[in-house]
């Protein structure tokens, strides 16, 4: 539900660095979504596009790469994706925020909550 | 050395890393920070439009007048109909307006924390917009998170918004007085939450007569 502010910044950094770098012309605009954000992709691709219109990223084609979940267990040590259950009664992926080894739910996310403005490309003056 | 030099009209990759996220977690941090300094505790309390936060905060702050000093930052839109009532029951208010924004963010709450006097409390309860997807994504700095759903939301709160509980501690299964009428089991909702957070602590309540409040108290470790 946040997508519009969220891109409305995305659209600020990548506006800031093109003008820093003295750019005539930005191209192309890469940004990763973690699979665990709540951003919808496609708002946010949406949005990007739709807050760059009249400047000089107008035409800058927005990739959307999405980040796939990695925790480590405190407690015994896995590291990897998480359990993530696809339940065909509700059409719906239920992730389980425990240690898909022990169960414990001493678990760190250490990838997939993330929203990147990985990298912008330019064409410069 | 070798100097490469790019030709006119070139296209460059400017390499940016900036996490839009980063800047929140890291005012949340400092949050926490002078909470700590401060020695106050601060519960974010998270759920839908209409689940029962503020009655149930106002149930919280009745139970804990005279024994602790508390704060309520209140989020909203635009109103301060929440601060009005838990004001009156006794927490001193900071209201935090959000405009159109749907959740709170630490920043938001850093600006409602400078206006309260810290040394003169050692409870915060925040209370969260109502929403159960956006506010997950933005911790404030507080100590644990609670997340109230209630039976009159029907029987899929929990499978239908599973992330909201990733960072929760506690969540309170409100308006049980309902269930029968509503034919929704909160034993179904309870198990819901601990399939996706088996270290949830879930406590029954129904917010109109403070049942189950001393619960929700308990899970968040307040005395």
């Amino acid at each position: 539900m946040h997508e519009l502010s969220t891109s409305q910044a995305i659209a600020r950094i990548v506006l800031d660095k093109a003008k820093e770098q003295r750019a005539a012309k930005v191209l192309r605009v890469e940004v990763e979504i973690g699979r665990l954000s709540f951003l919808s992709p496609d708002q946010v691709a949406f949005w990007v596009k739709t807050s760059l219109e009249g400047t000089l990223a107008e035409d800058a084609e927005v990739h959307i790469e999405r980040v796939e979940p990695q925790i480590s267990c405190r407690a015994c040590g896995y590291r990897g994706t998480l359990e993530i259950e696809d339940d065909p009664l509700y059409h719906i992926l239920l992730p389980s925020f425990c240690c898909p080894e022990c169960r414990s739910s001493e678990i760190e996310i250490e990838k997939g909550r993330e929203c990147v403005v990985k990298r912008i490309g330019i064409q410069q003056e | 050395m070798k100097i490469i030099e790019a030709a006119e009209g070139e296209v460059f990759d400017i390499e940016l890393e900036e996490d839009l996220l980063k800047k929140n977690r890291e005012l949340a941090e400092g949050n926490r920070k002078l909470l700590d300094e401060h020695g106050v505790f601060a519960v974010d309390v998270m759920g839908s439009i209409g689940s029962g936060k503020t009655t149930l905060i106002g149930q919280m702050v009745r139970r804990l007048k005279g024994k602790r000093r508390i704060a309520a930052l209140a989020g909203d839109l635009t109103t301060t109909i929440d601060a009005d009532r838990i004001q009156a029951q006794g927490a001193s208010v900071i209201e935090v307006n959000t405009g159109k924004e749907c959740h709170l963010d630490a920043n938001l709450v850093k600006k409602g924390i400078a206006e309260l006097d810290l040394d003169e409390i050692d409870l915060l309860i925040i209370e969260n917009v109502g929403n159960l997807i956006c506010p997950g994504e933005f911790p404030l700095g507080a100590h644990k998170r609670m997340v109230i759903i209630s039976v009159t939301e029907g029987p899929y709160m929990v499978l239908k918004h599973p992330y909201i509980f990733m960072d929760a501690d506690v969540v309170a299964i409100n308006k049980t007085d309902f269930s029968e009428a509503m034919s929704v089991d909160p034993a179904k909702l309870e198990k819901d939450a601990l399939r996706v957070k088996p270290s949830l602590k879930v406590v029954r309540t129904n917010g109109l007569t403070g049942e189950g409040v001393d619960g929700i108290l308990e899970a968040l470790s307040i005395q």
